[in-house]
């Protein structure tokens, strides 16, 4: 009963004129901008998150969530489309959602996309109101040195599910730490590392770090490479899928859902781990394996089910605990304390309306993607055809003005540019930014807490193993790091990234 | 050291001094090392207090020396590890996406947000000419006009749209 108390509370929450309007602002210009070719979800997050910061909290997070969910399927459209997965978790719905489109089929492809995310979405939004009171009263019993633990634990996930070598993810990670103590010290008032600029005093804004890392990186990474032919799919043929089609589908949808849900709330890149679970699952369950690669309907049901619930449930843990499973978790972060709200066990007590408003504002967001998307694909299809040499300037526009507008301080842009520089040497060094992202995220709130359970135990490090909780997270956070070491390990990984 | 010495061997001598130092990994862990260094020495100068009390140099002194050796492992393992080496920078797009940026950053304050824009928009278009002839102006128009829109007007950013000339008549 008092779960469907709180999610009226959340309804009525979102039912305003002004919050529904955001909510659906949010999902288009998620969208739009994130079916542009090379614009994949965290840069279009990063891009729009300066459009939020002028609105009321709560508002605010309902149009950042309208945001994220918009970016993920637009990634999936030009997964389908065009073959150009916008982040790993759409990577497997590339493989059979192409090949439906070289068919002739993208219409109901895409039309199963955004019906299984809608379904997943939806179960997903269930899950979170079932799940989140528990996890945060067991996280109300987190001391200092549990939330640290709880945070190297998130930490080194992030590092088992990065590309690439995990000895340059758990560098990234270290970096990102680095950067993140830049600033005044806050116990001291001294700064620290800040090389005498006075514009470094108060920190490097998290913005300038993704807007130049993910943003002005990637648009000189997109630059270098020739503009060659793309295969863009213009027949899209019919949208809603018939009778055949859900009876193919409805079954992978479902188990897409549960695999995404479960998944989602570990850390890492649960929405990613999520599709290509919900894809071999699918591939080993079904009749005929061979079907898939060749446009098989459930190869693109189950995954992107799987990464919608997943990029809905990985909310849990960043709203209960505060603690990021991805780089798009890691910004909505970034976001929320922007917005003076620390995110973890109290917010539900604290502020049940934006907890619960956002879980409903994620139901609503859902039934506007397919609402926008079925008749919109036309429009999508047209807006992929953009050449990026008009793209680029714009993307580039937009964030020179967003990063400016954070303080109206021009040495923003220049701090931009240099980890613009920066962020393109990471890609031409074959180092993920996320693990970079997270660790810049959560290091400035580890110091506190690292710092809060030693000023307790009086300099005492045996706290970190006596109290259970922080031992067990820390024990997990050393398996993880062992399993990643260990060479023959590694090669079991390897071969599953390939898969 | 005789695994030290094969390793100097293998790559510096067979394949050459600079084909060992284009490695990804040597690269990559060079720089982890530099950024660690930088790091340590600035933490070094600052208090370091106690676990109990840390002063501001605490921790950075001690993430410092993490990332340095982490990125002397890398670097050592690119050395010995299969080649692959660092791909080639492409200058023009570097250029056009830093000029662009620094450029709106110095004309903000000064010109207004129309010429900033304009500028950013006409150096980042360096790297790639390609299009018709009234492609450019027509993007300088668009782009110019969805910005002073969006941001001026939708957002309420308190910047001038363009320079301040009333000094100049008297």
């Amino acid at each position: 009963m008092e779960l469907l108390h709180n999610l009226a509370l959340g309804m009525s929450v979102v039912m305003t004129v002004d919050n529904l309007m955001y909510c659906f602002f949010g999902a288009l210009l998620g969208t739009v901008v994130g079916v542009l070719p090379g614009v994949g979800p965290v840069v279009t997050i990063a891009l729009l998150l300066p459009m939020t910061f002028g609105l009321p909290a709560v508002t605010a997070i309902i149009m950042l969530a309208g945001i994220y969910y918009g970016a993920q399927y637009g990634g999936s459209t030009t997964a389908i489309l065009m073959k150009l997965p916008g982040e790993p978790s759409s990577v497997v719905t590339a493989i059979d959602g192409h090949a439906m489109a070289q068919k002739g089929q993208a219409g109901v492809a895409l039309g199963i996309a955004a019906i299984g995310s809608f379904i997943a979405g939806s179960i997903a939004a269930l899950f979170m109101a079932l799940f989140s009171p528990a996890l945060a009263s067991l996280a109300l019993e987190f001391g200092p040195a549990d939330n640290f633990a709880l945070m190297a634990f998130g930490l080194i996930g992030a590092v088992v599910l990065a590309r690439g070598d995990p000895l340059k993810a758990i560098a990234m990670v270290l970096t990102g730490l680095v950067f993140g103590l830049v600033g005044t010290d806050v116990s001291s008032n001294q700064p620290r590392l800040s090389f005498g600029f006075s514009s470094l005093a108060d920190g490097i804004s998290f913005v300038v770090i993704s807007m130049g890392l993910v943003g002005v990186s990637e648009i000189i990474a997109n630059l270098e490479r020739p503009e060659g032919e793309r295969s863009i799919q213009h027949r899209i043929g019919r949208v809603w899928p018939d009778r055949a089609a859900f009876a193919a589908s409805w079954r992978a949808i479902l188990r897409g859902t549960g695999i995404g849900s479960l998944l989602g709330v570990l850390p890492g890149a649960g929405a990613a781990l999520a599709a290509f679970t919900a894809y071999s699952t699918e591939k080993k369950l079904a009749k005929d394996p061979s079907r898939f690669g060749q446009g098989a309907i459930e190869g693109v049901a189950a995954p992107e089910s799987a990464n919608n619930a997943a990029a809905q449930t990985a909310l849990v843990p960043l709203l209960t605990l505060g603690l990021p499973s991805g780089a798009s978790t890691a910004l909505l972060l970034g976001a929320l304390t922007i917005q003076g709200i620390v995110p973890g066990p109290q917010i539900m007590d604290d502020m049940p309306d934006l907890f619960w408003g956002v879980i409903a504002s994620m139901w609503i967001g859902n039934i506007m993607l397919v609402v926008l998307n079925l008749p919109l694909i036309g429009l999508w299809v047209r807006m992929m055809r953009i050449p990026y040499r008009l793209l680029y300037p714009a993307i580039l526009l937009f964030c020179a003005i967003g990063v400016f507008s954070l303080s109206s301080n021009p040495a923003d842009v220049f701090l931009t540019a240099i980890f613009g520089l920066l962020g393109y040497v990471f890609i031409k060094l074959d180092c993920d930014p996320a693990p970079l992202l997270l660790g810049f995220i959560l290091g400035p709130l580890m110091e506190e807490d690292f710092r809060r359970a030693l000023i307790i135990t009086q300099g005492d490090f045996g706290v970190f193993v006596s109290r259970p909780i922080s031992a067990t997270l820390l024990a997990a956070a050393l398996v993880l790091l062992i399993t990643l070491l260990v060479p023959a390990i590694r090669r079991g990984r390897e071969v599953a990234f390939q898969e | 050291m005789s695994s030290l010495s094969s390793l100097l061997s293998n790559r510096f001598f067979s394949n050459g001094v600079s084909s060992a130092l284009r490695q990804k990994d040597f690269l990559a862990g060079l720089l982890f090392l530099l950024i660690g260094i930088v790091v340590t020495v600035q933490g070094a100068e600052l208090a370091q207090g106690s676990a109990q009390r840390m002063g501001p140099g605490y921790l950075p002194l001690r993430l410092g020396l993490l990332l340095g050796a982490l990125g002397f492992v890398i670097a050592l393992r690119g050395l010995r590890g299969a080649d692959d080496p660092l791909p080639a920078f492409a200058p023009l797009p570097i250029v056009a996406g830093t000029v662009g940026l620094l450029g709106f950053g110095f004309a903000i304050e000064t010109t207004g947000l129309v010429p900033a824009s304009a500028l950013l928009i006409v150096a980042a278009r360096v790297a790639s000419w390609k299009g018709a002839r009234f492609e450019l102006p027509l993007l300088v128009l668009a782009l110019s006009a969805i910005v002073v829109l969006v941001f001026r007007y939708g957002l309420g950013l308190p910047v001038d749209l363009w320079p301040d000339l009333s000094g100049w008549g008297g």
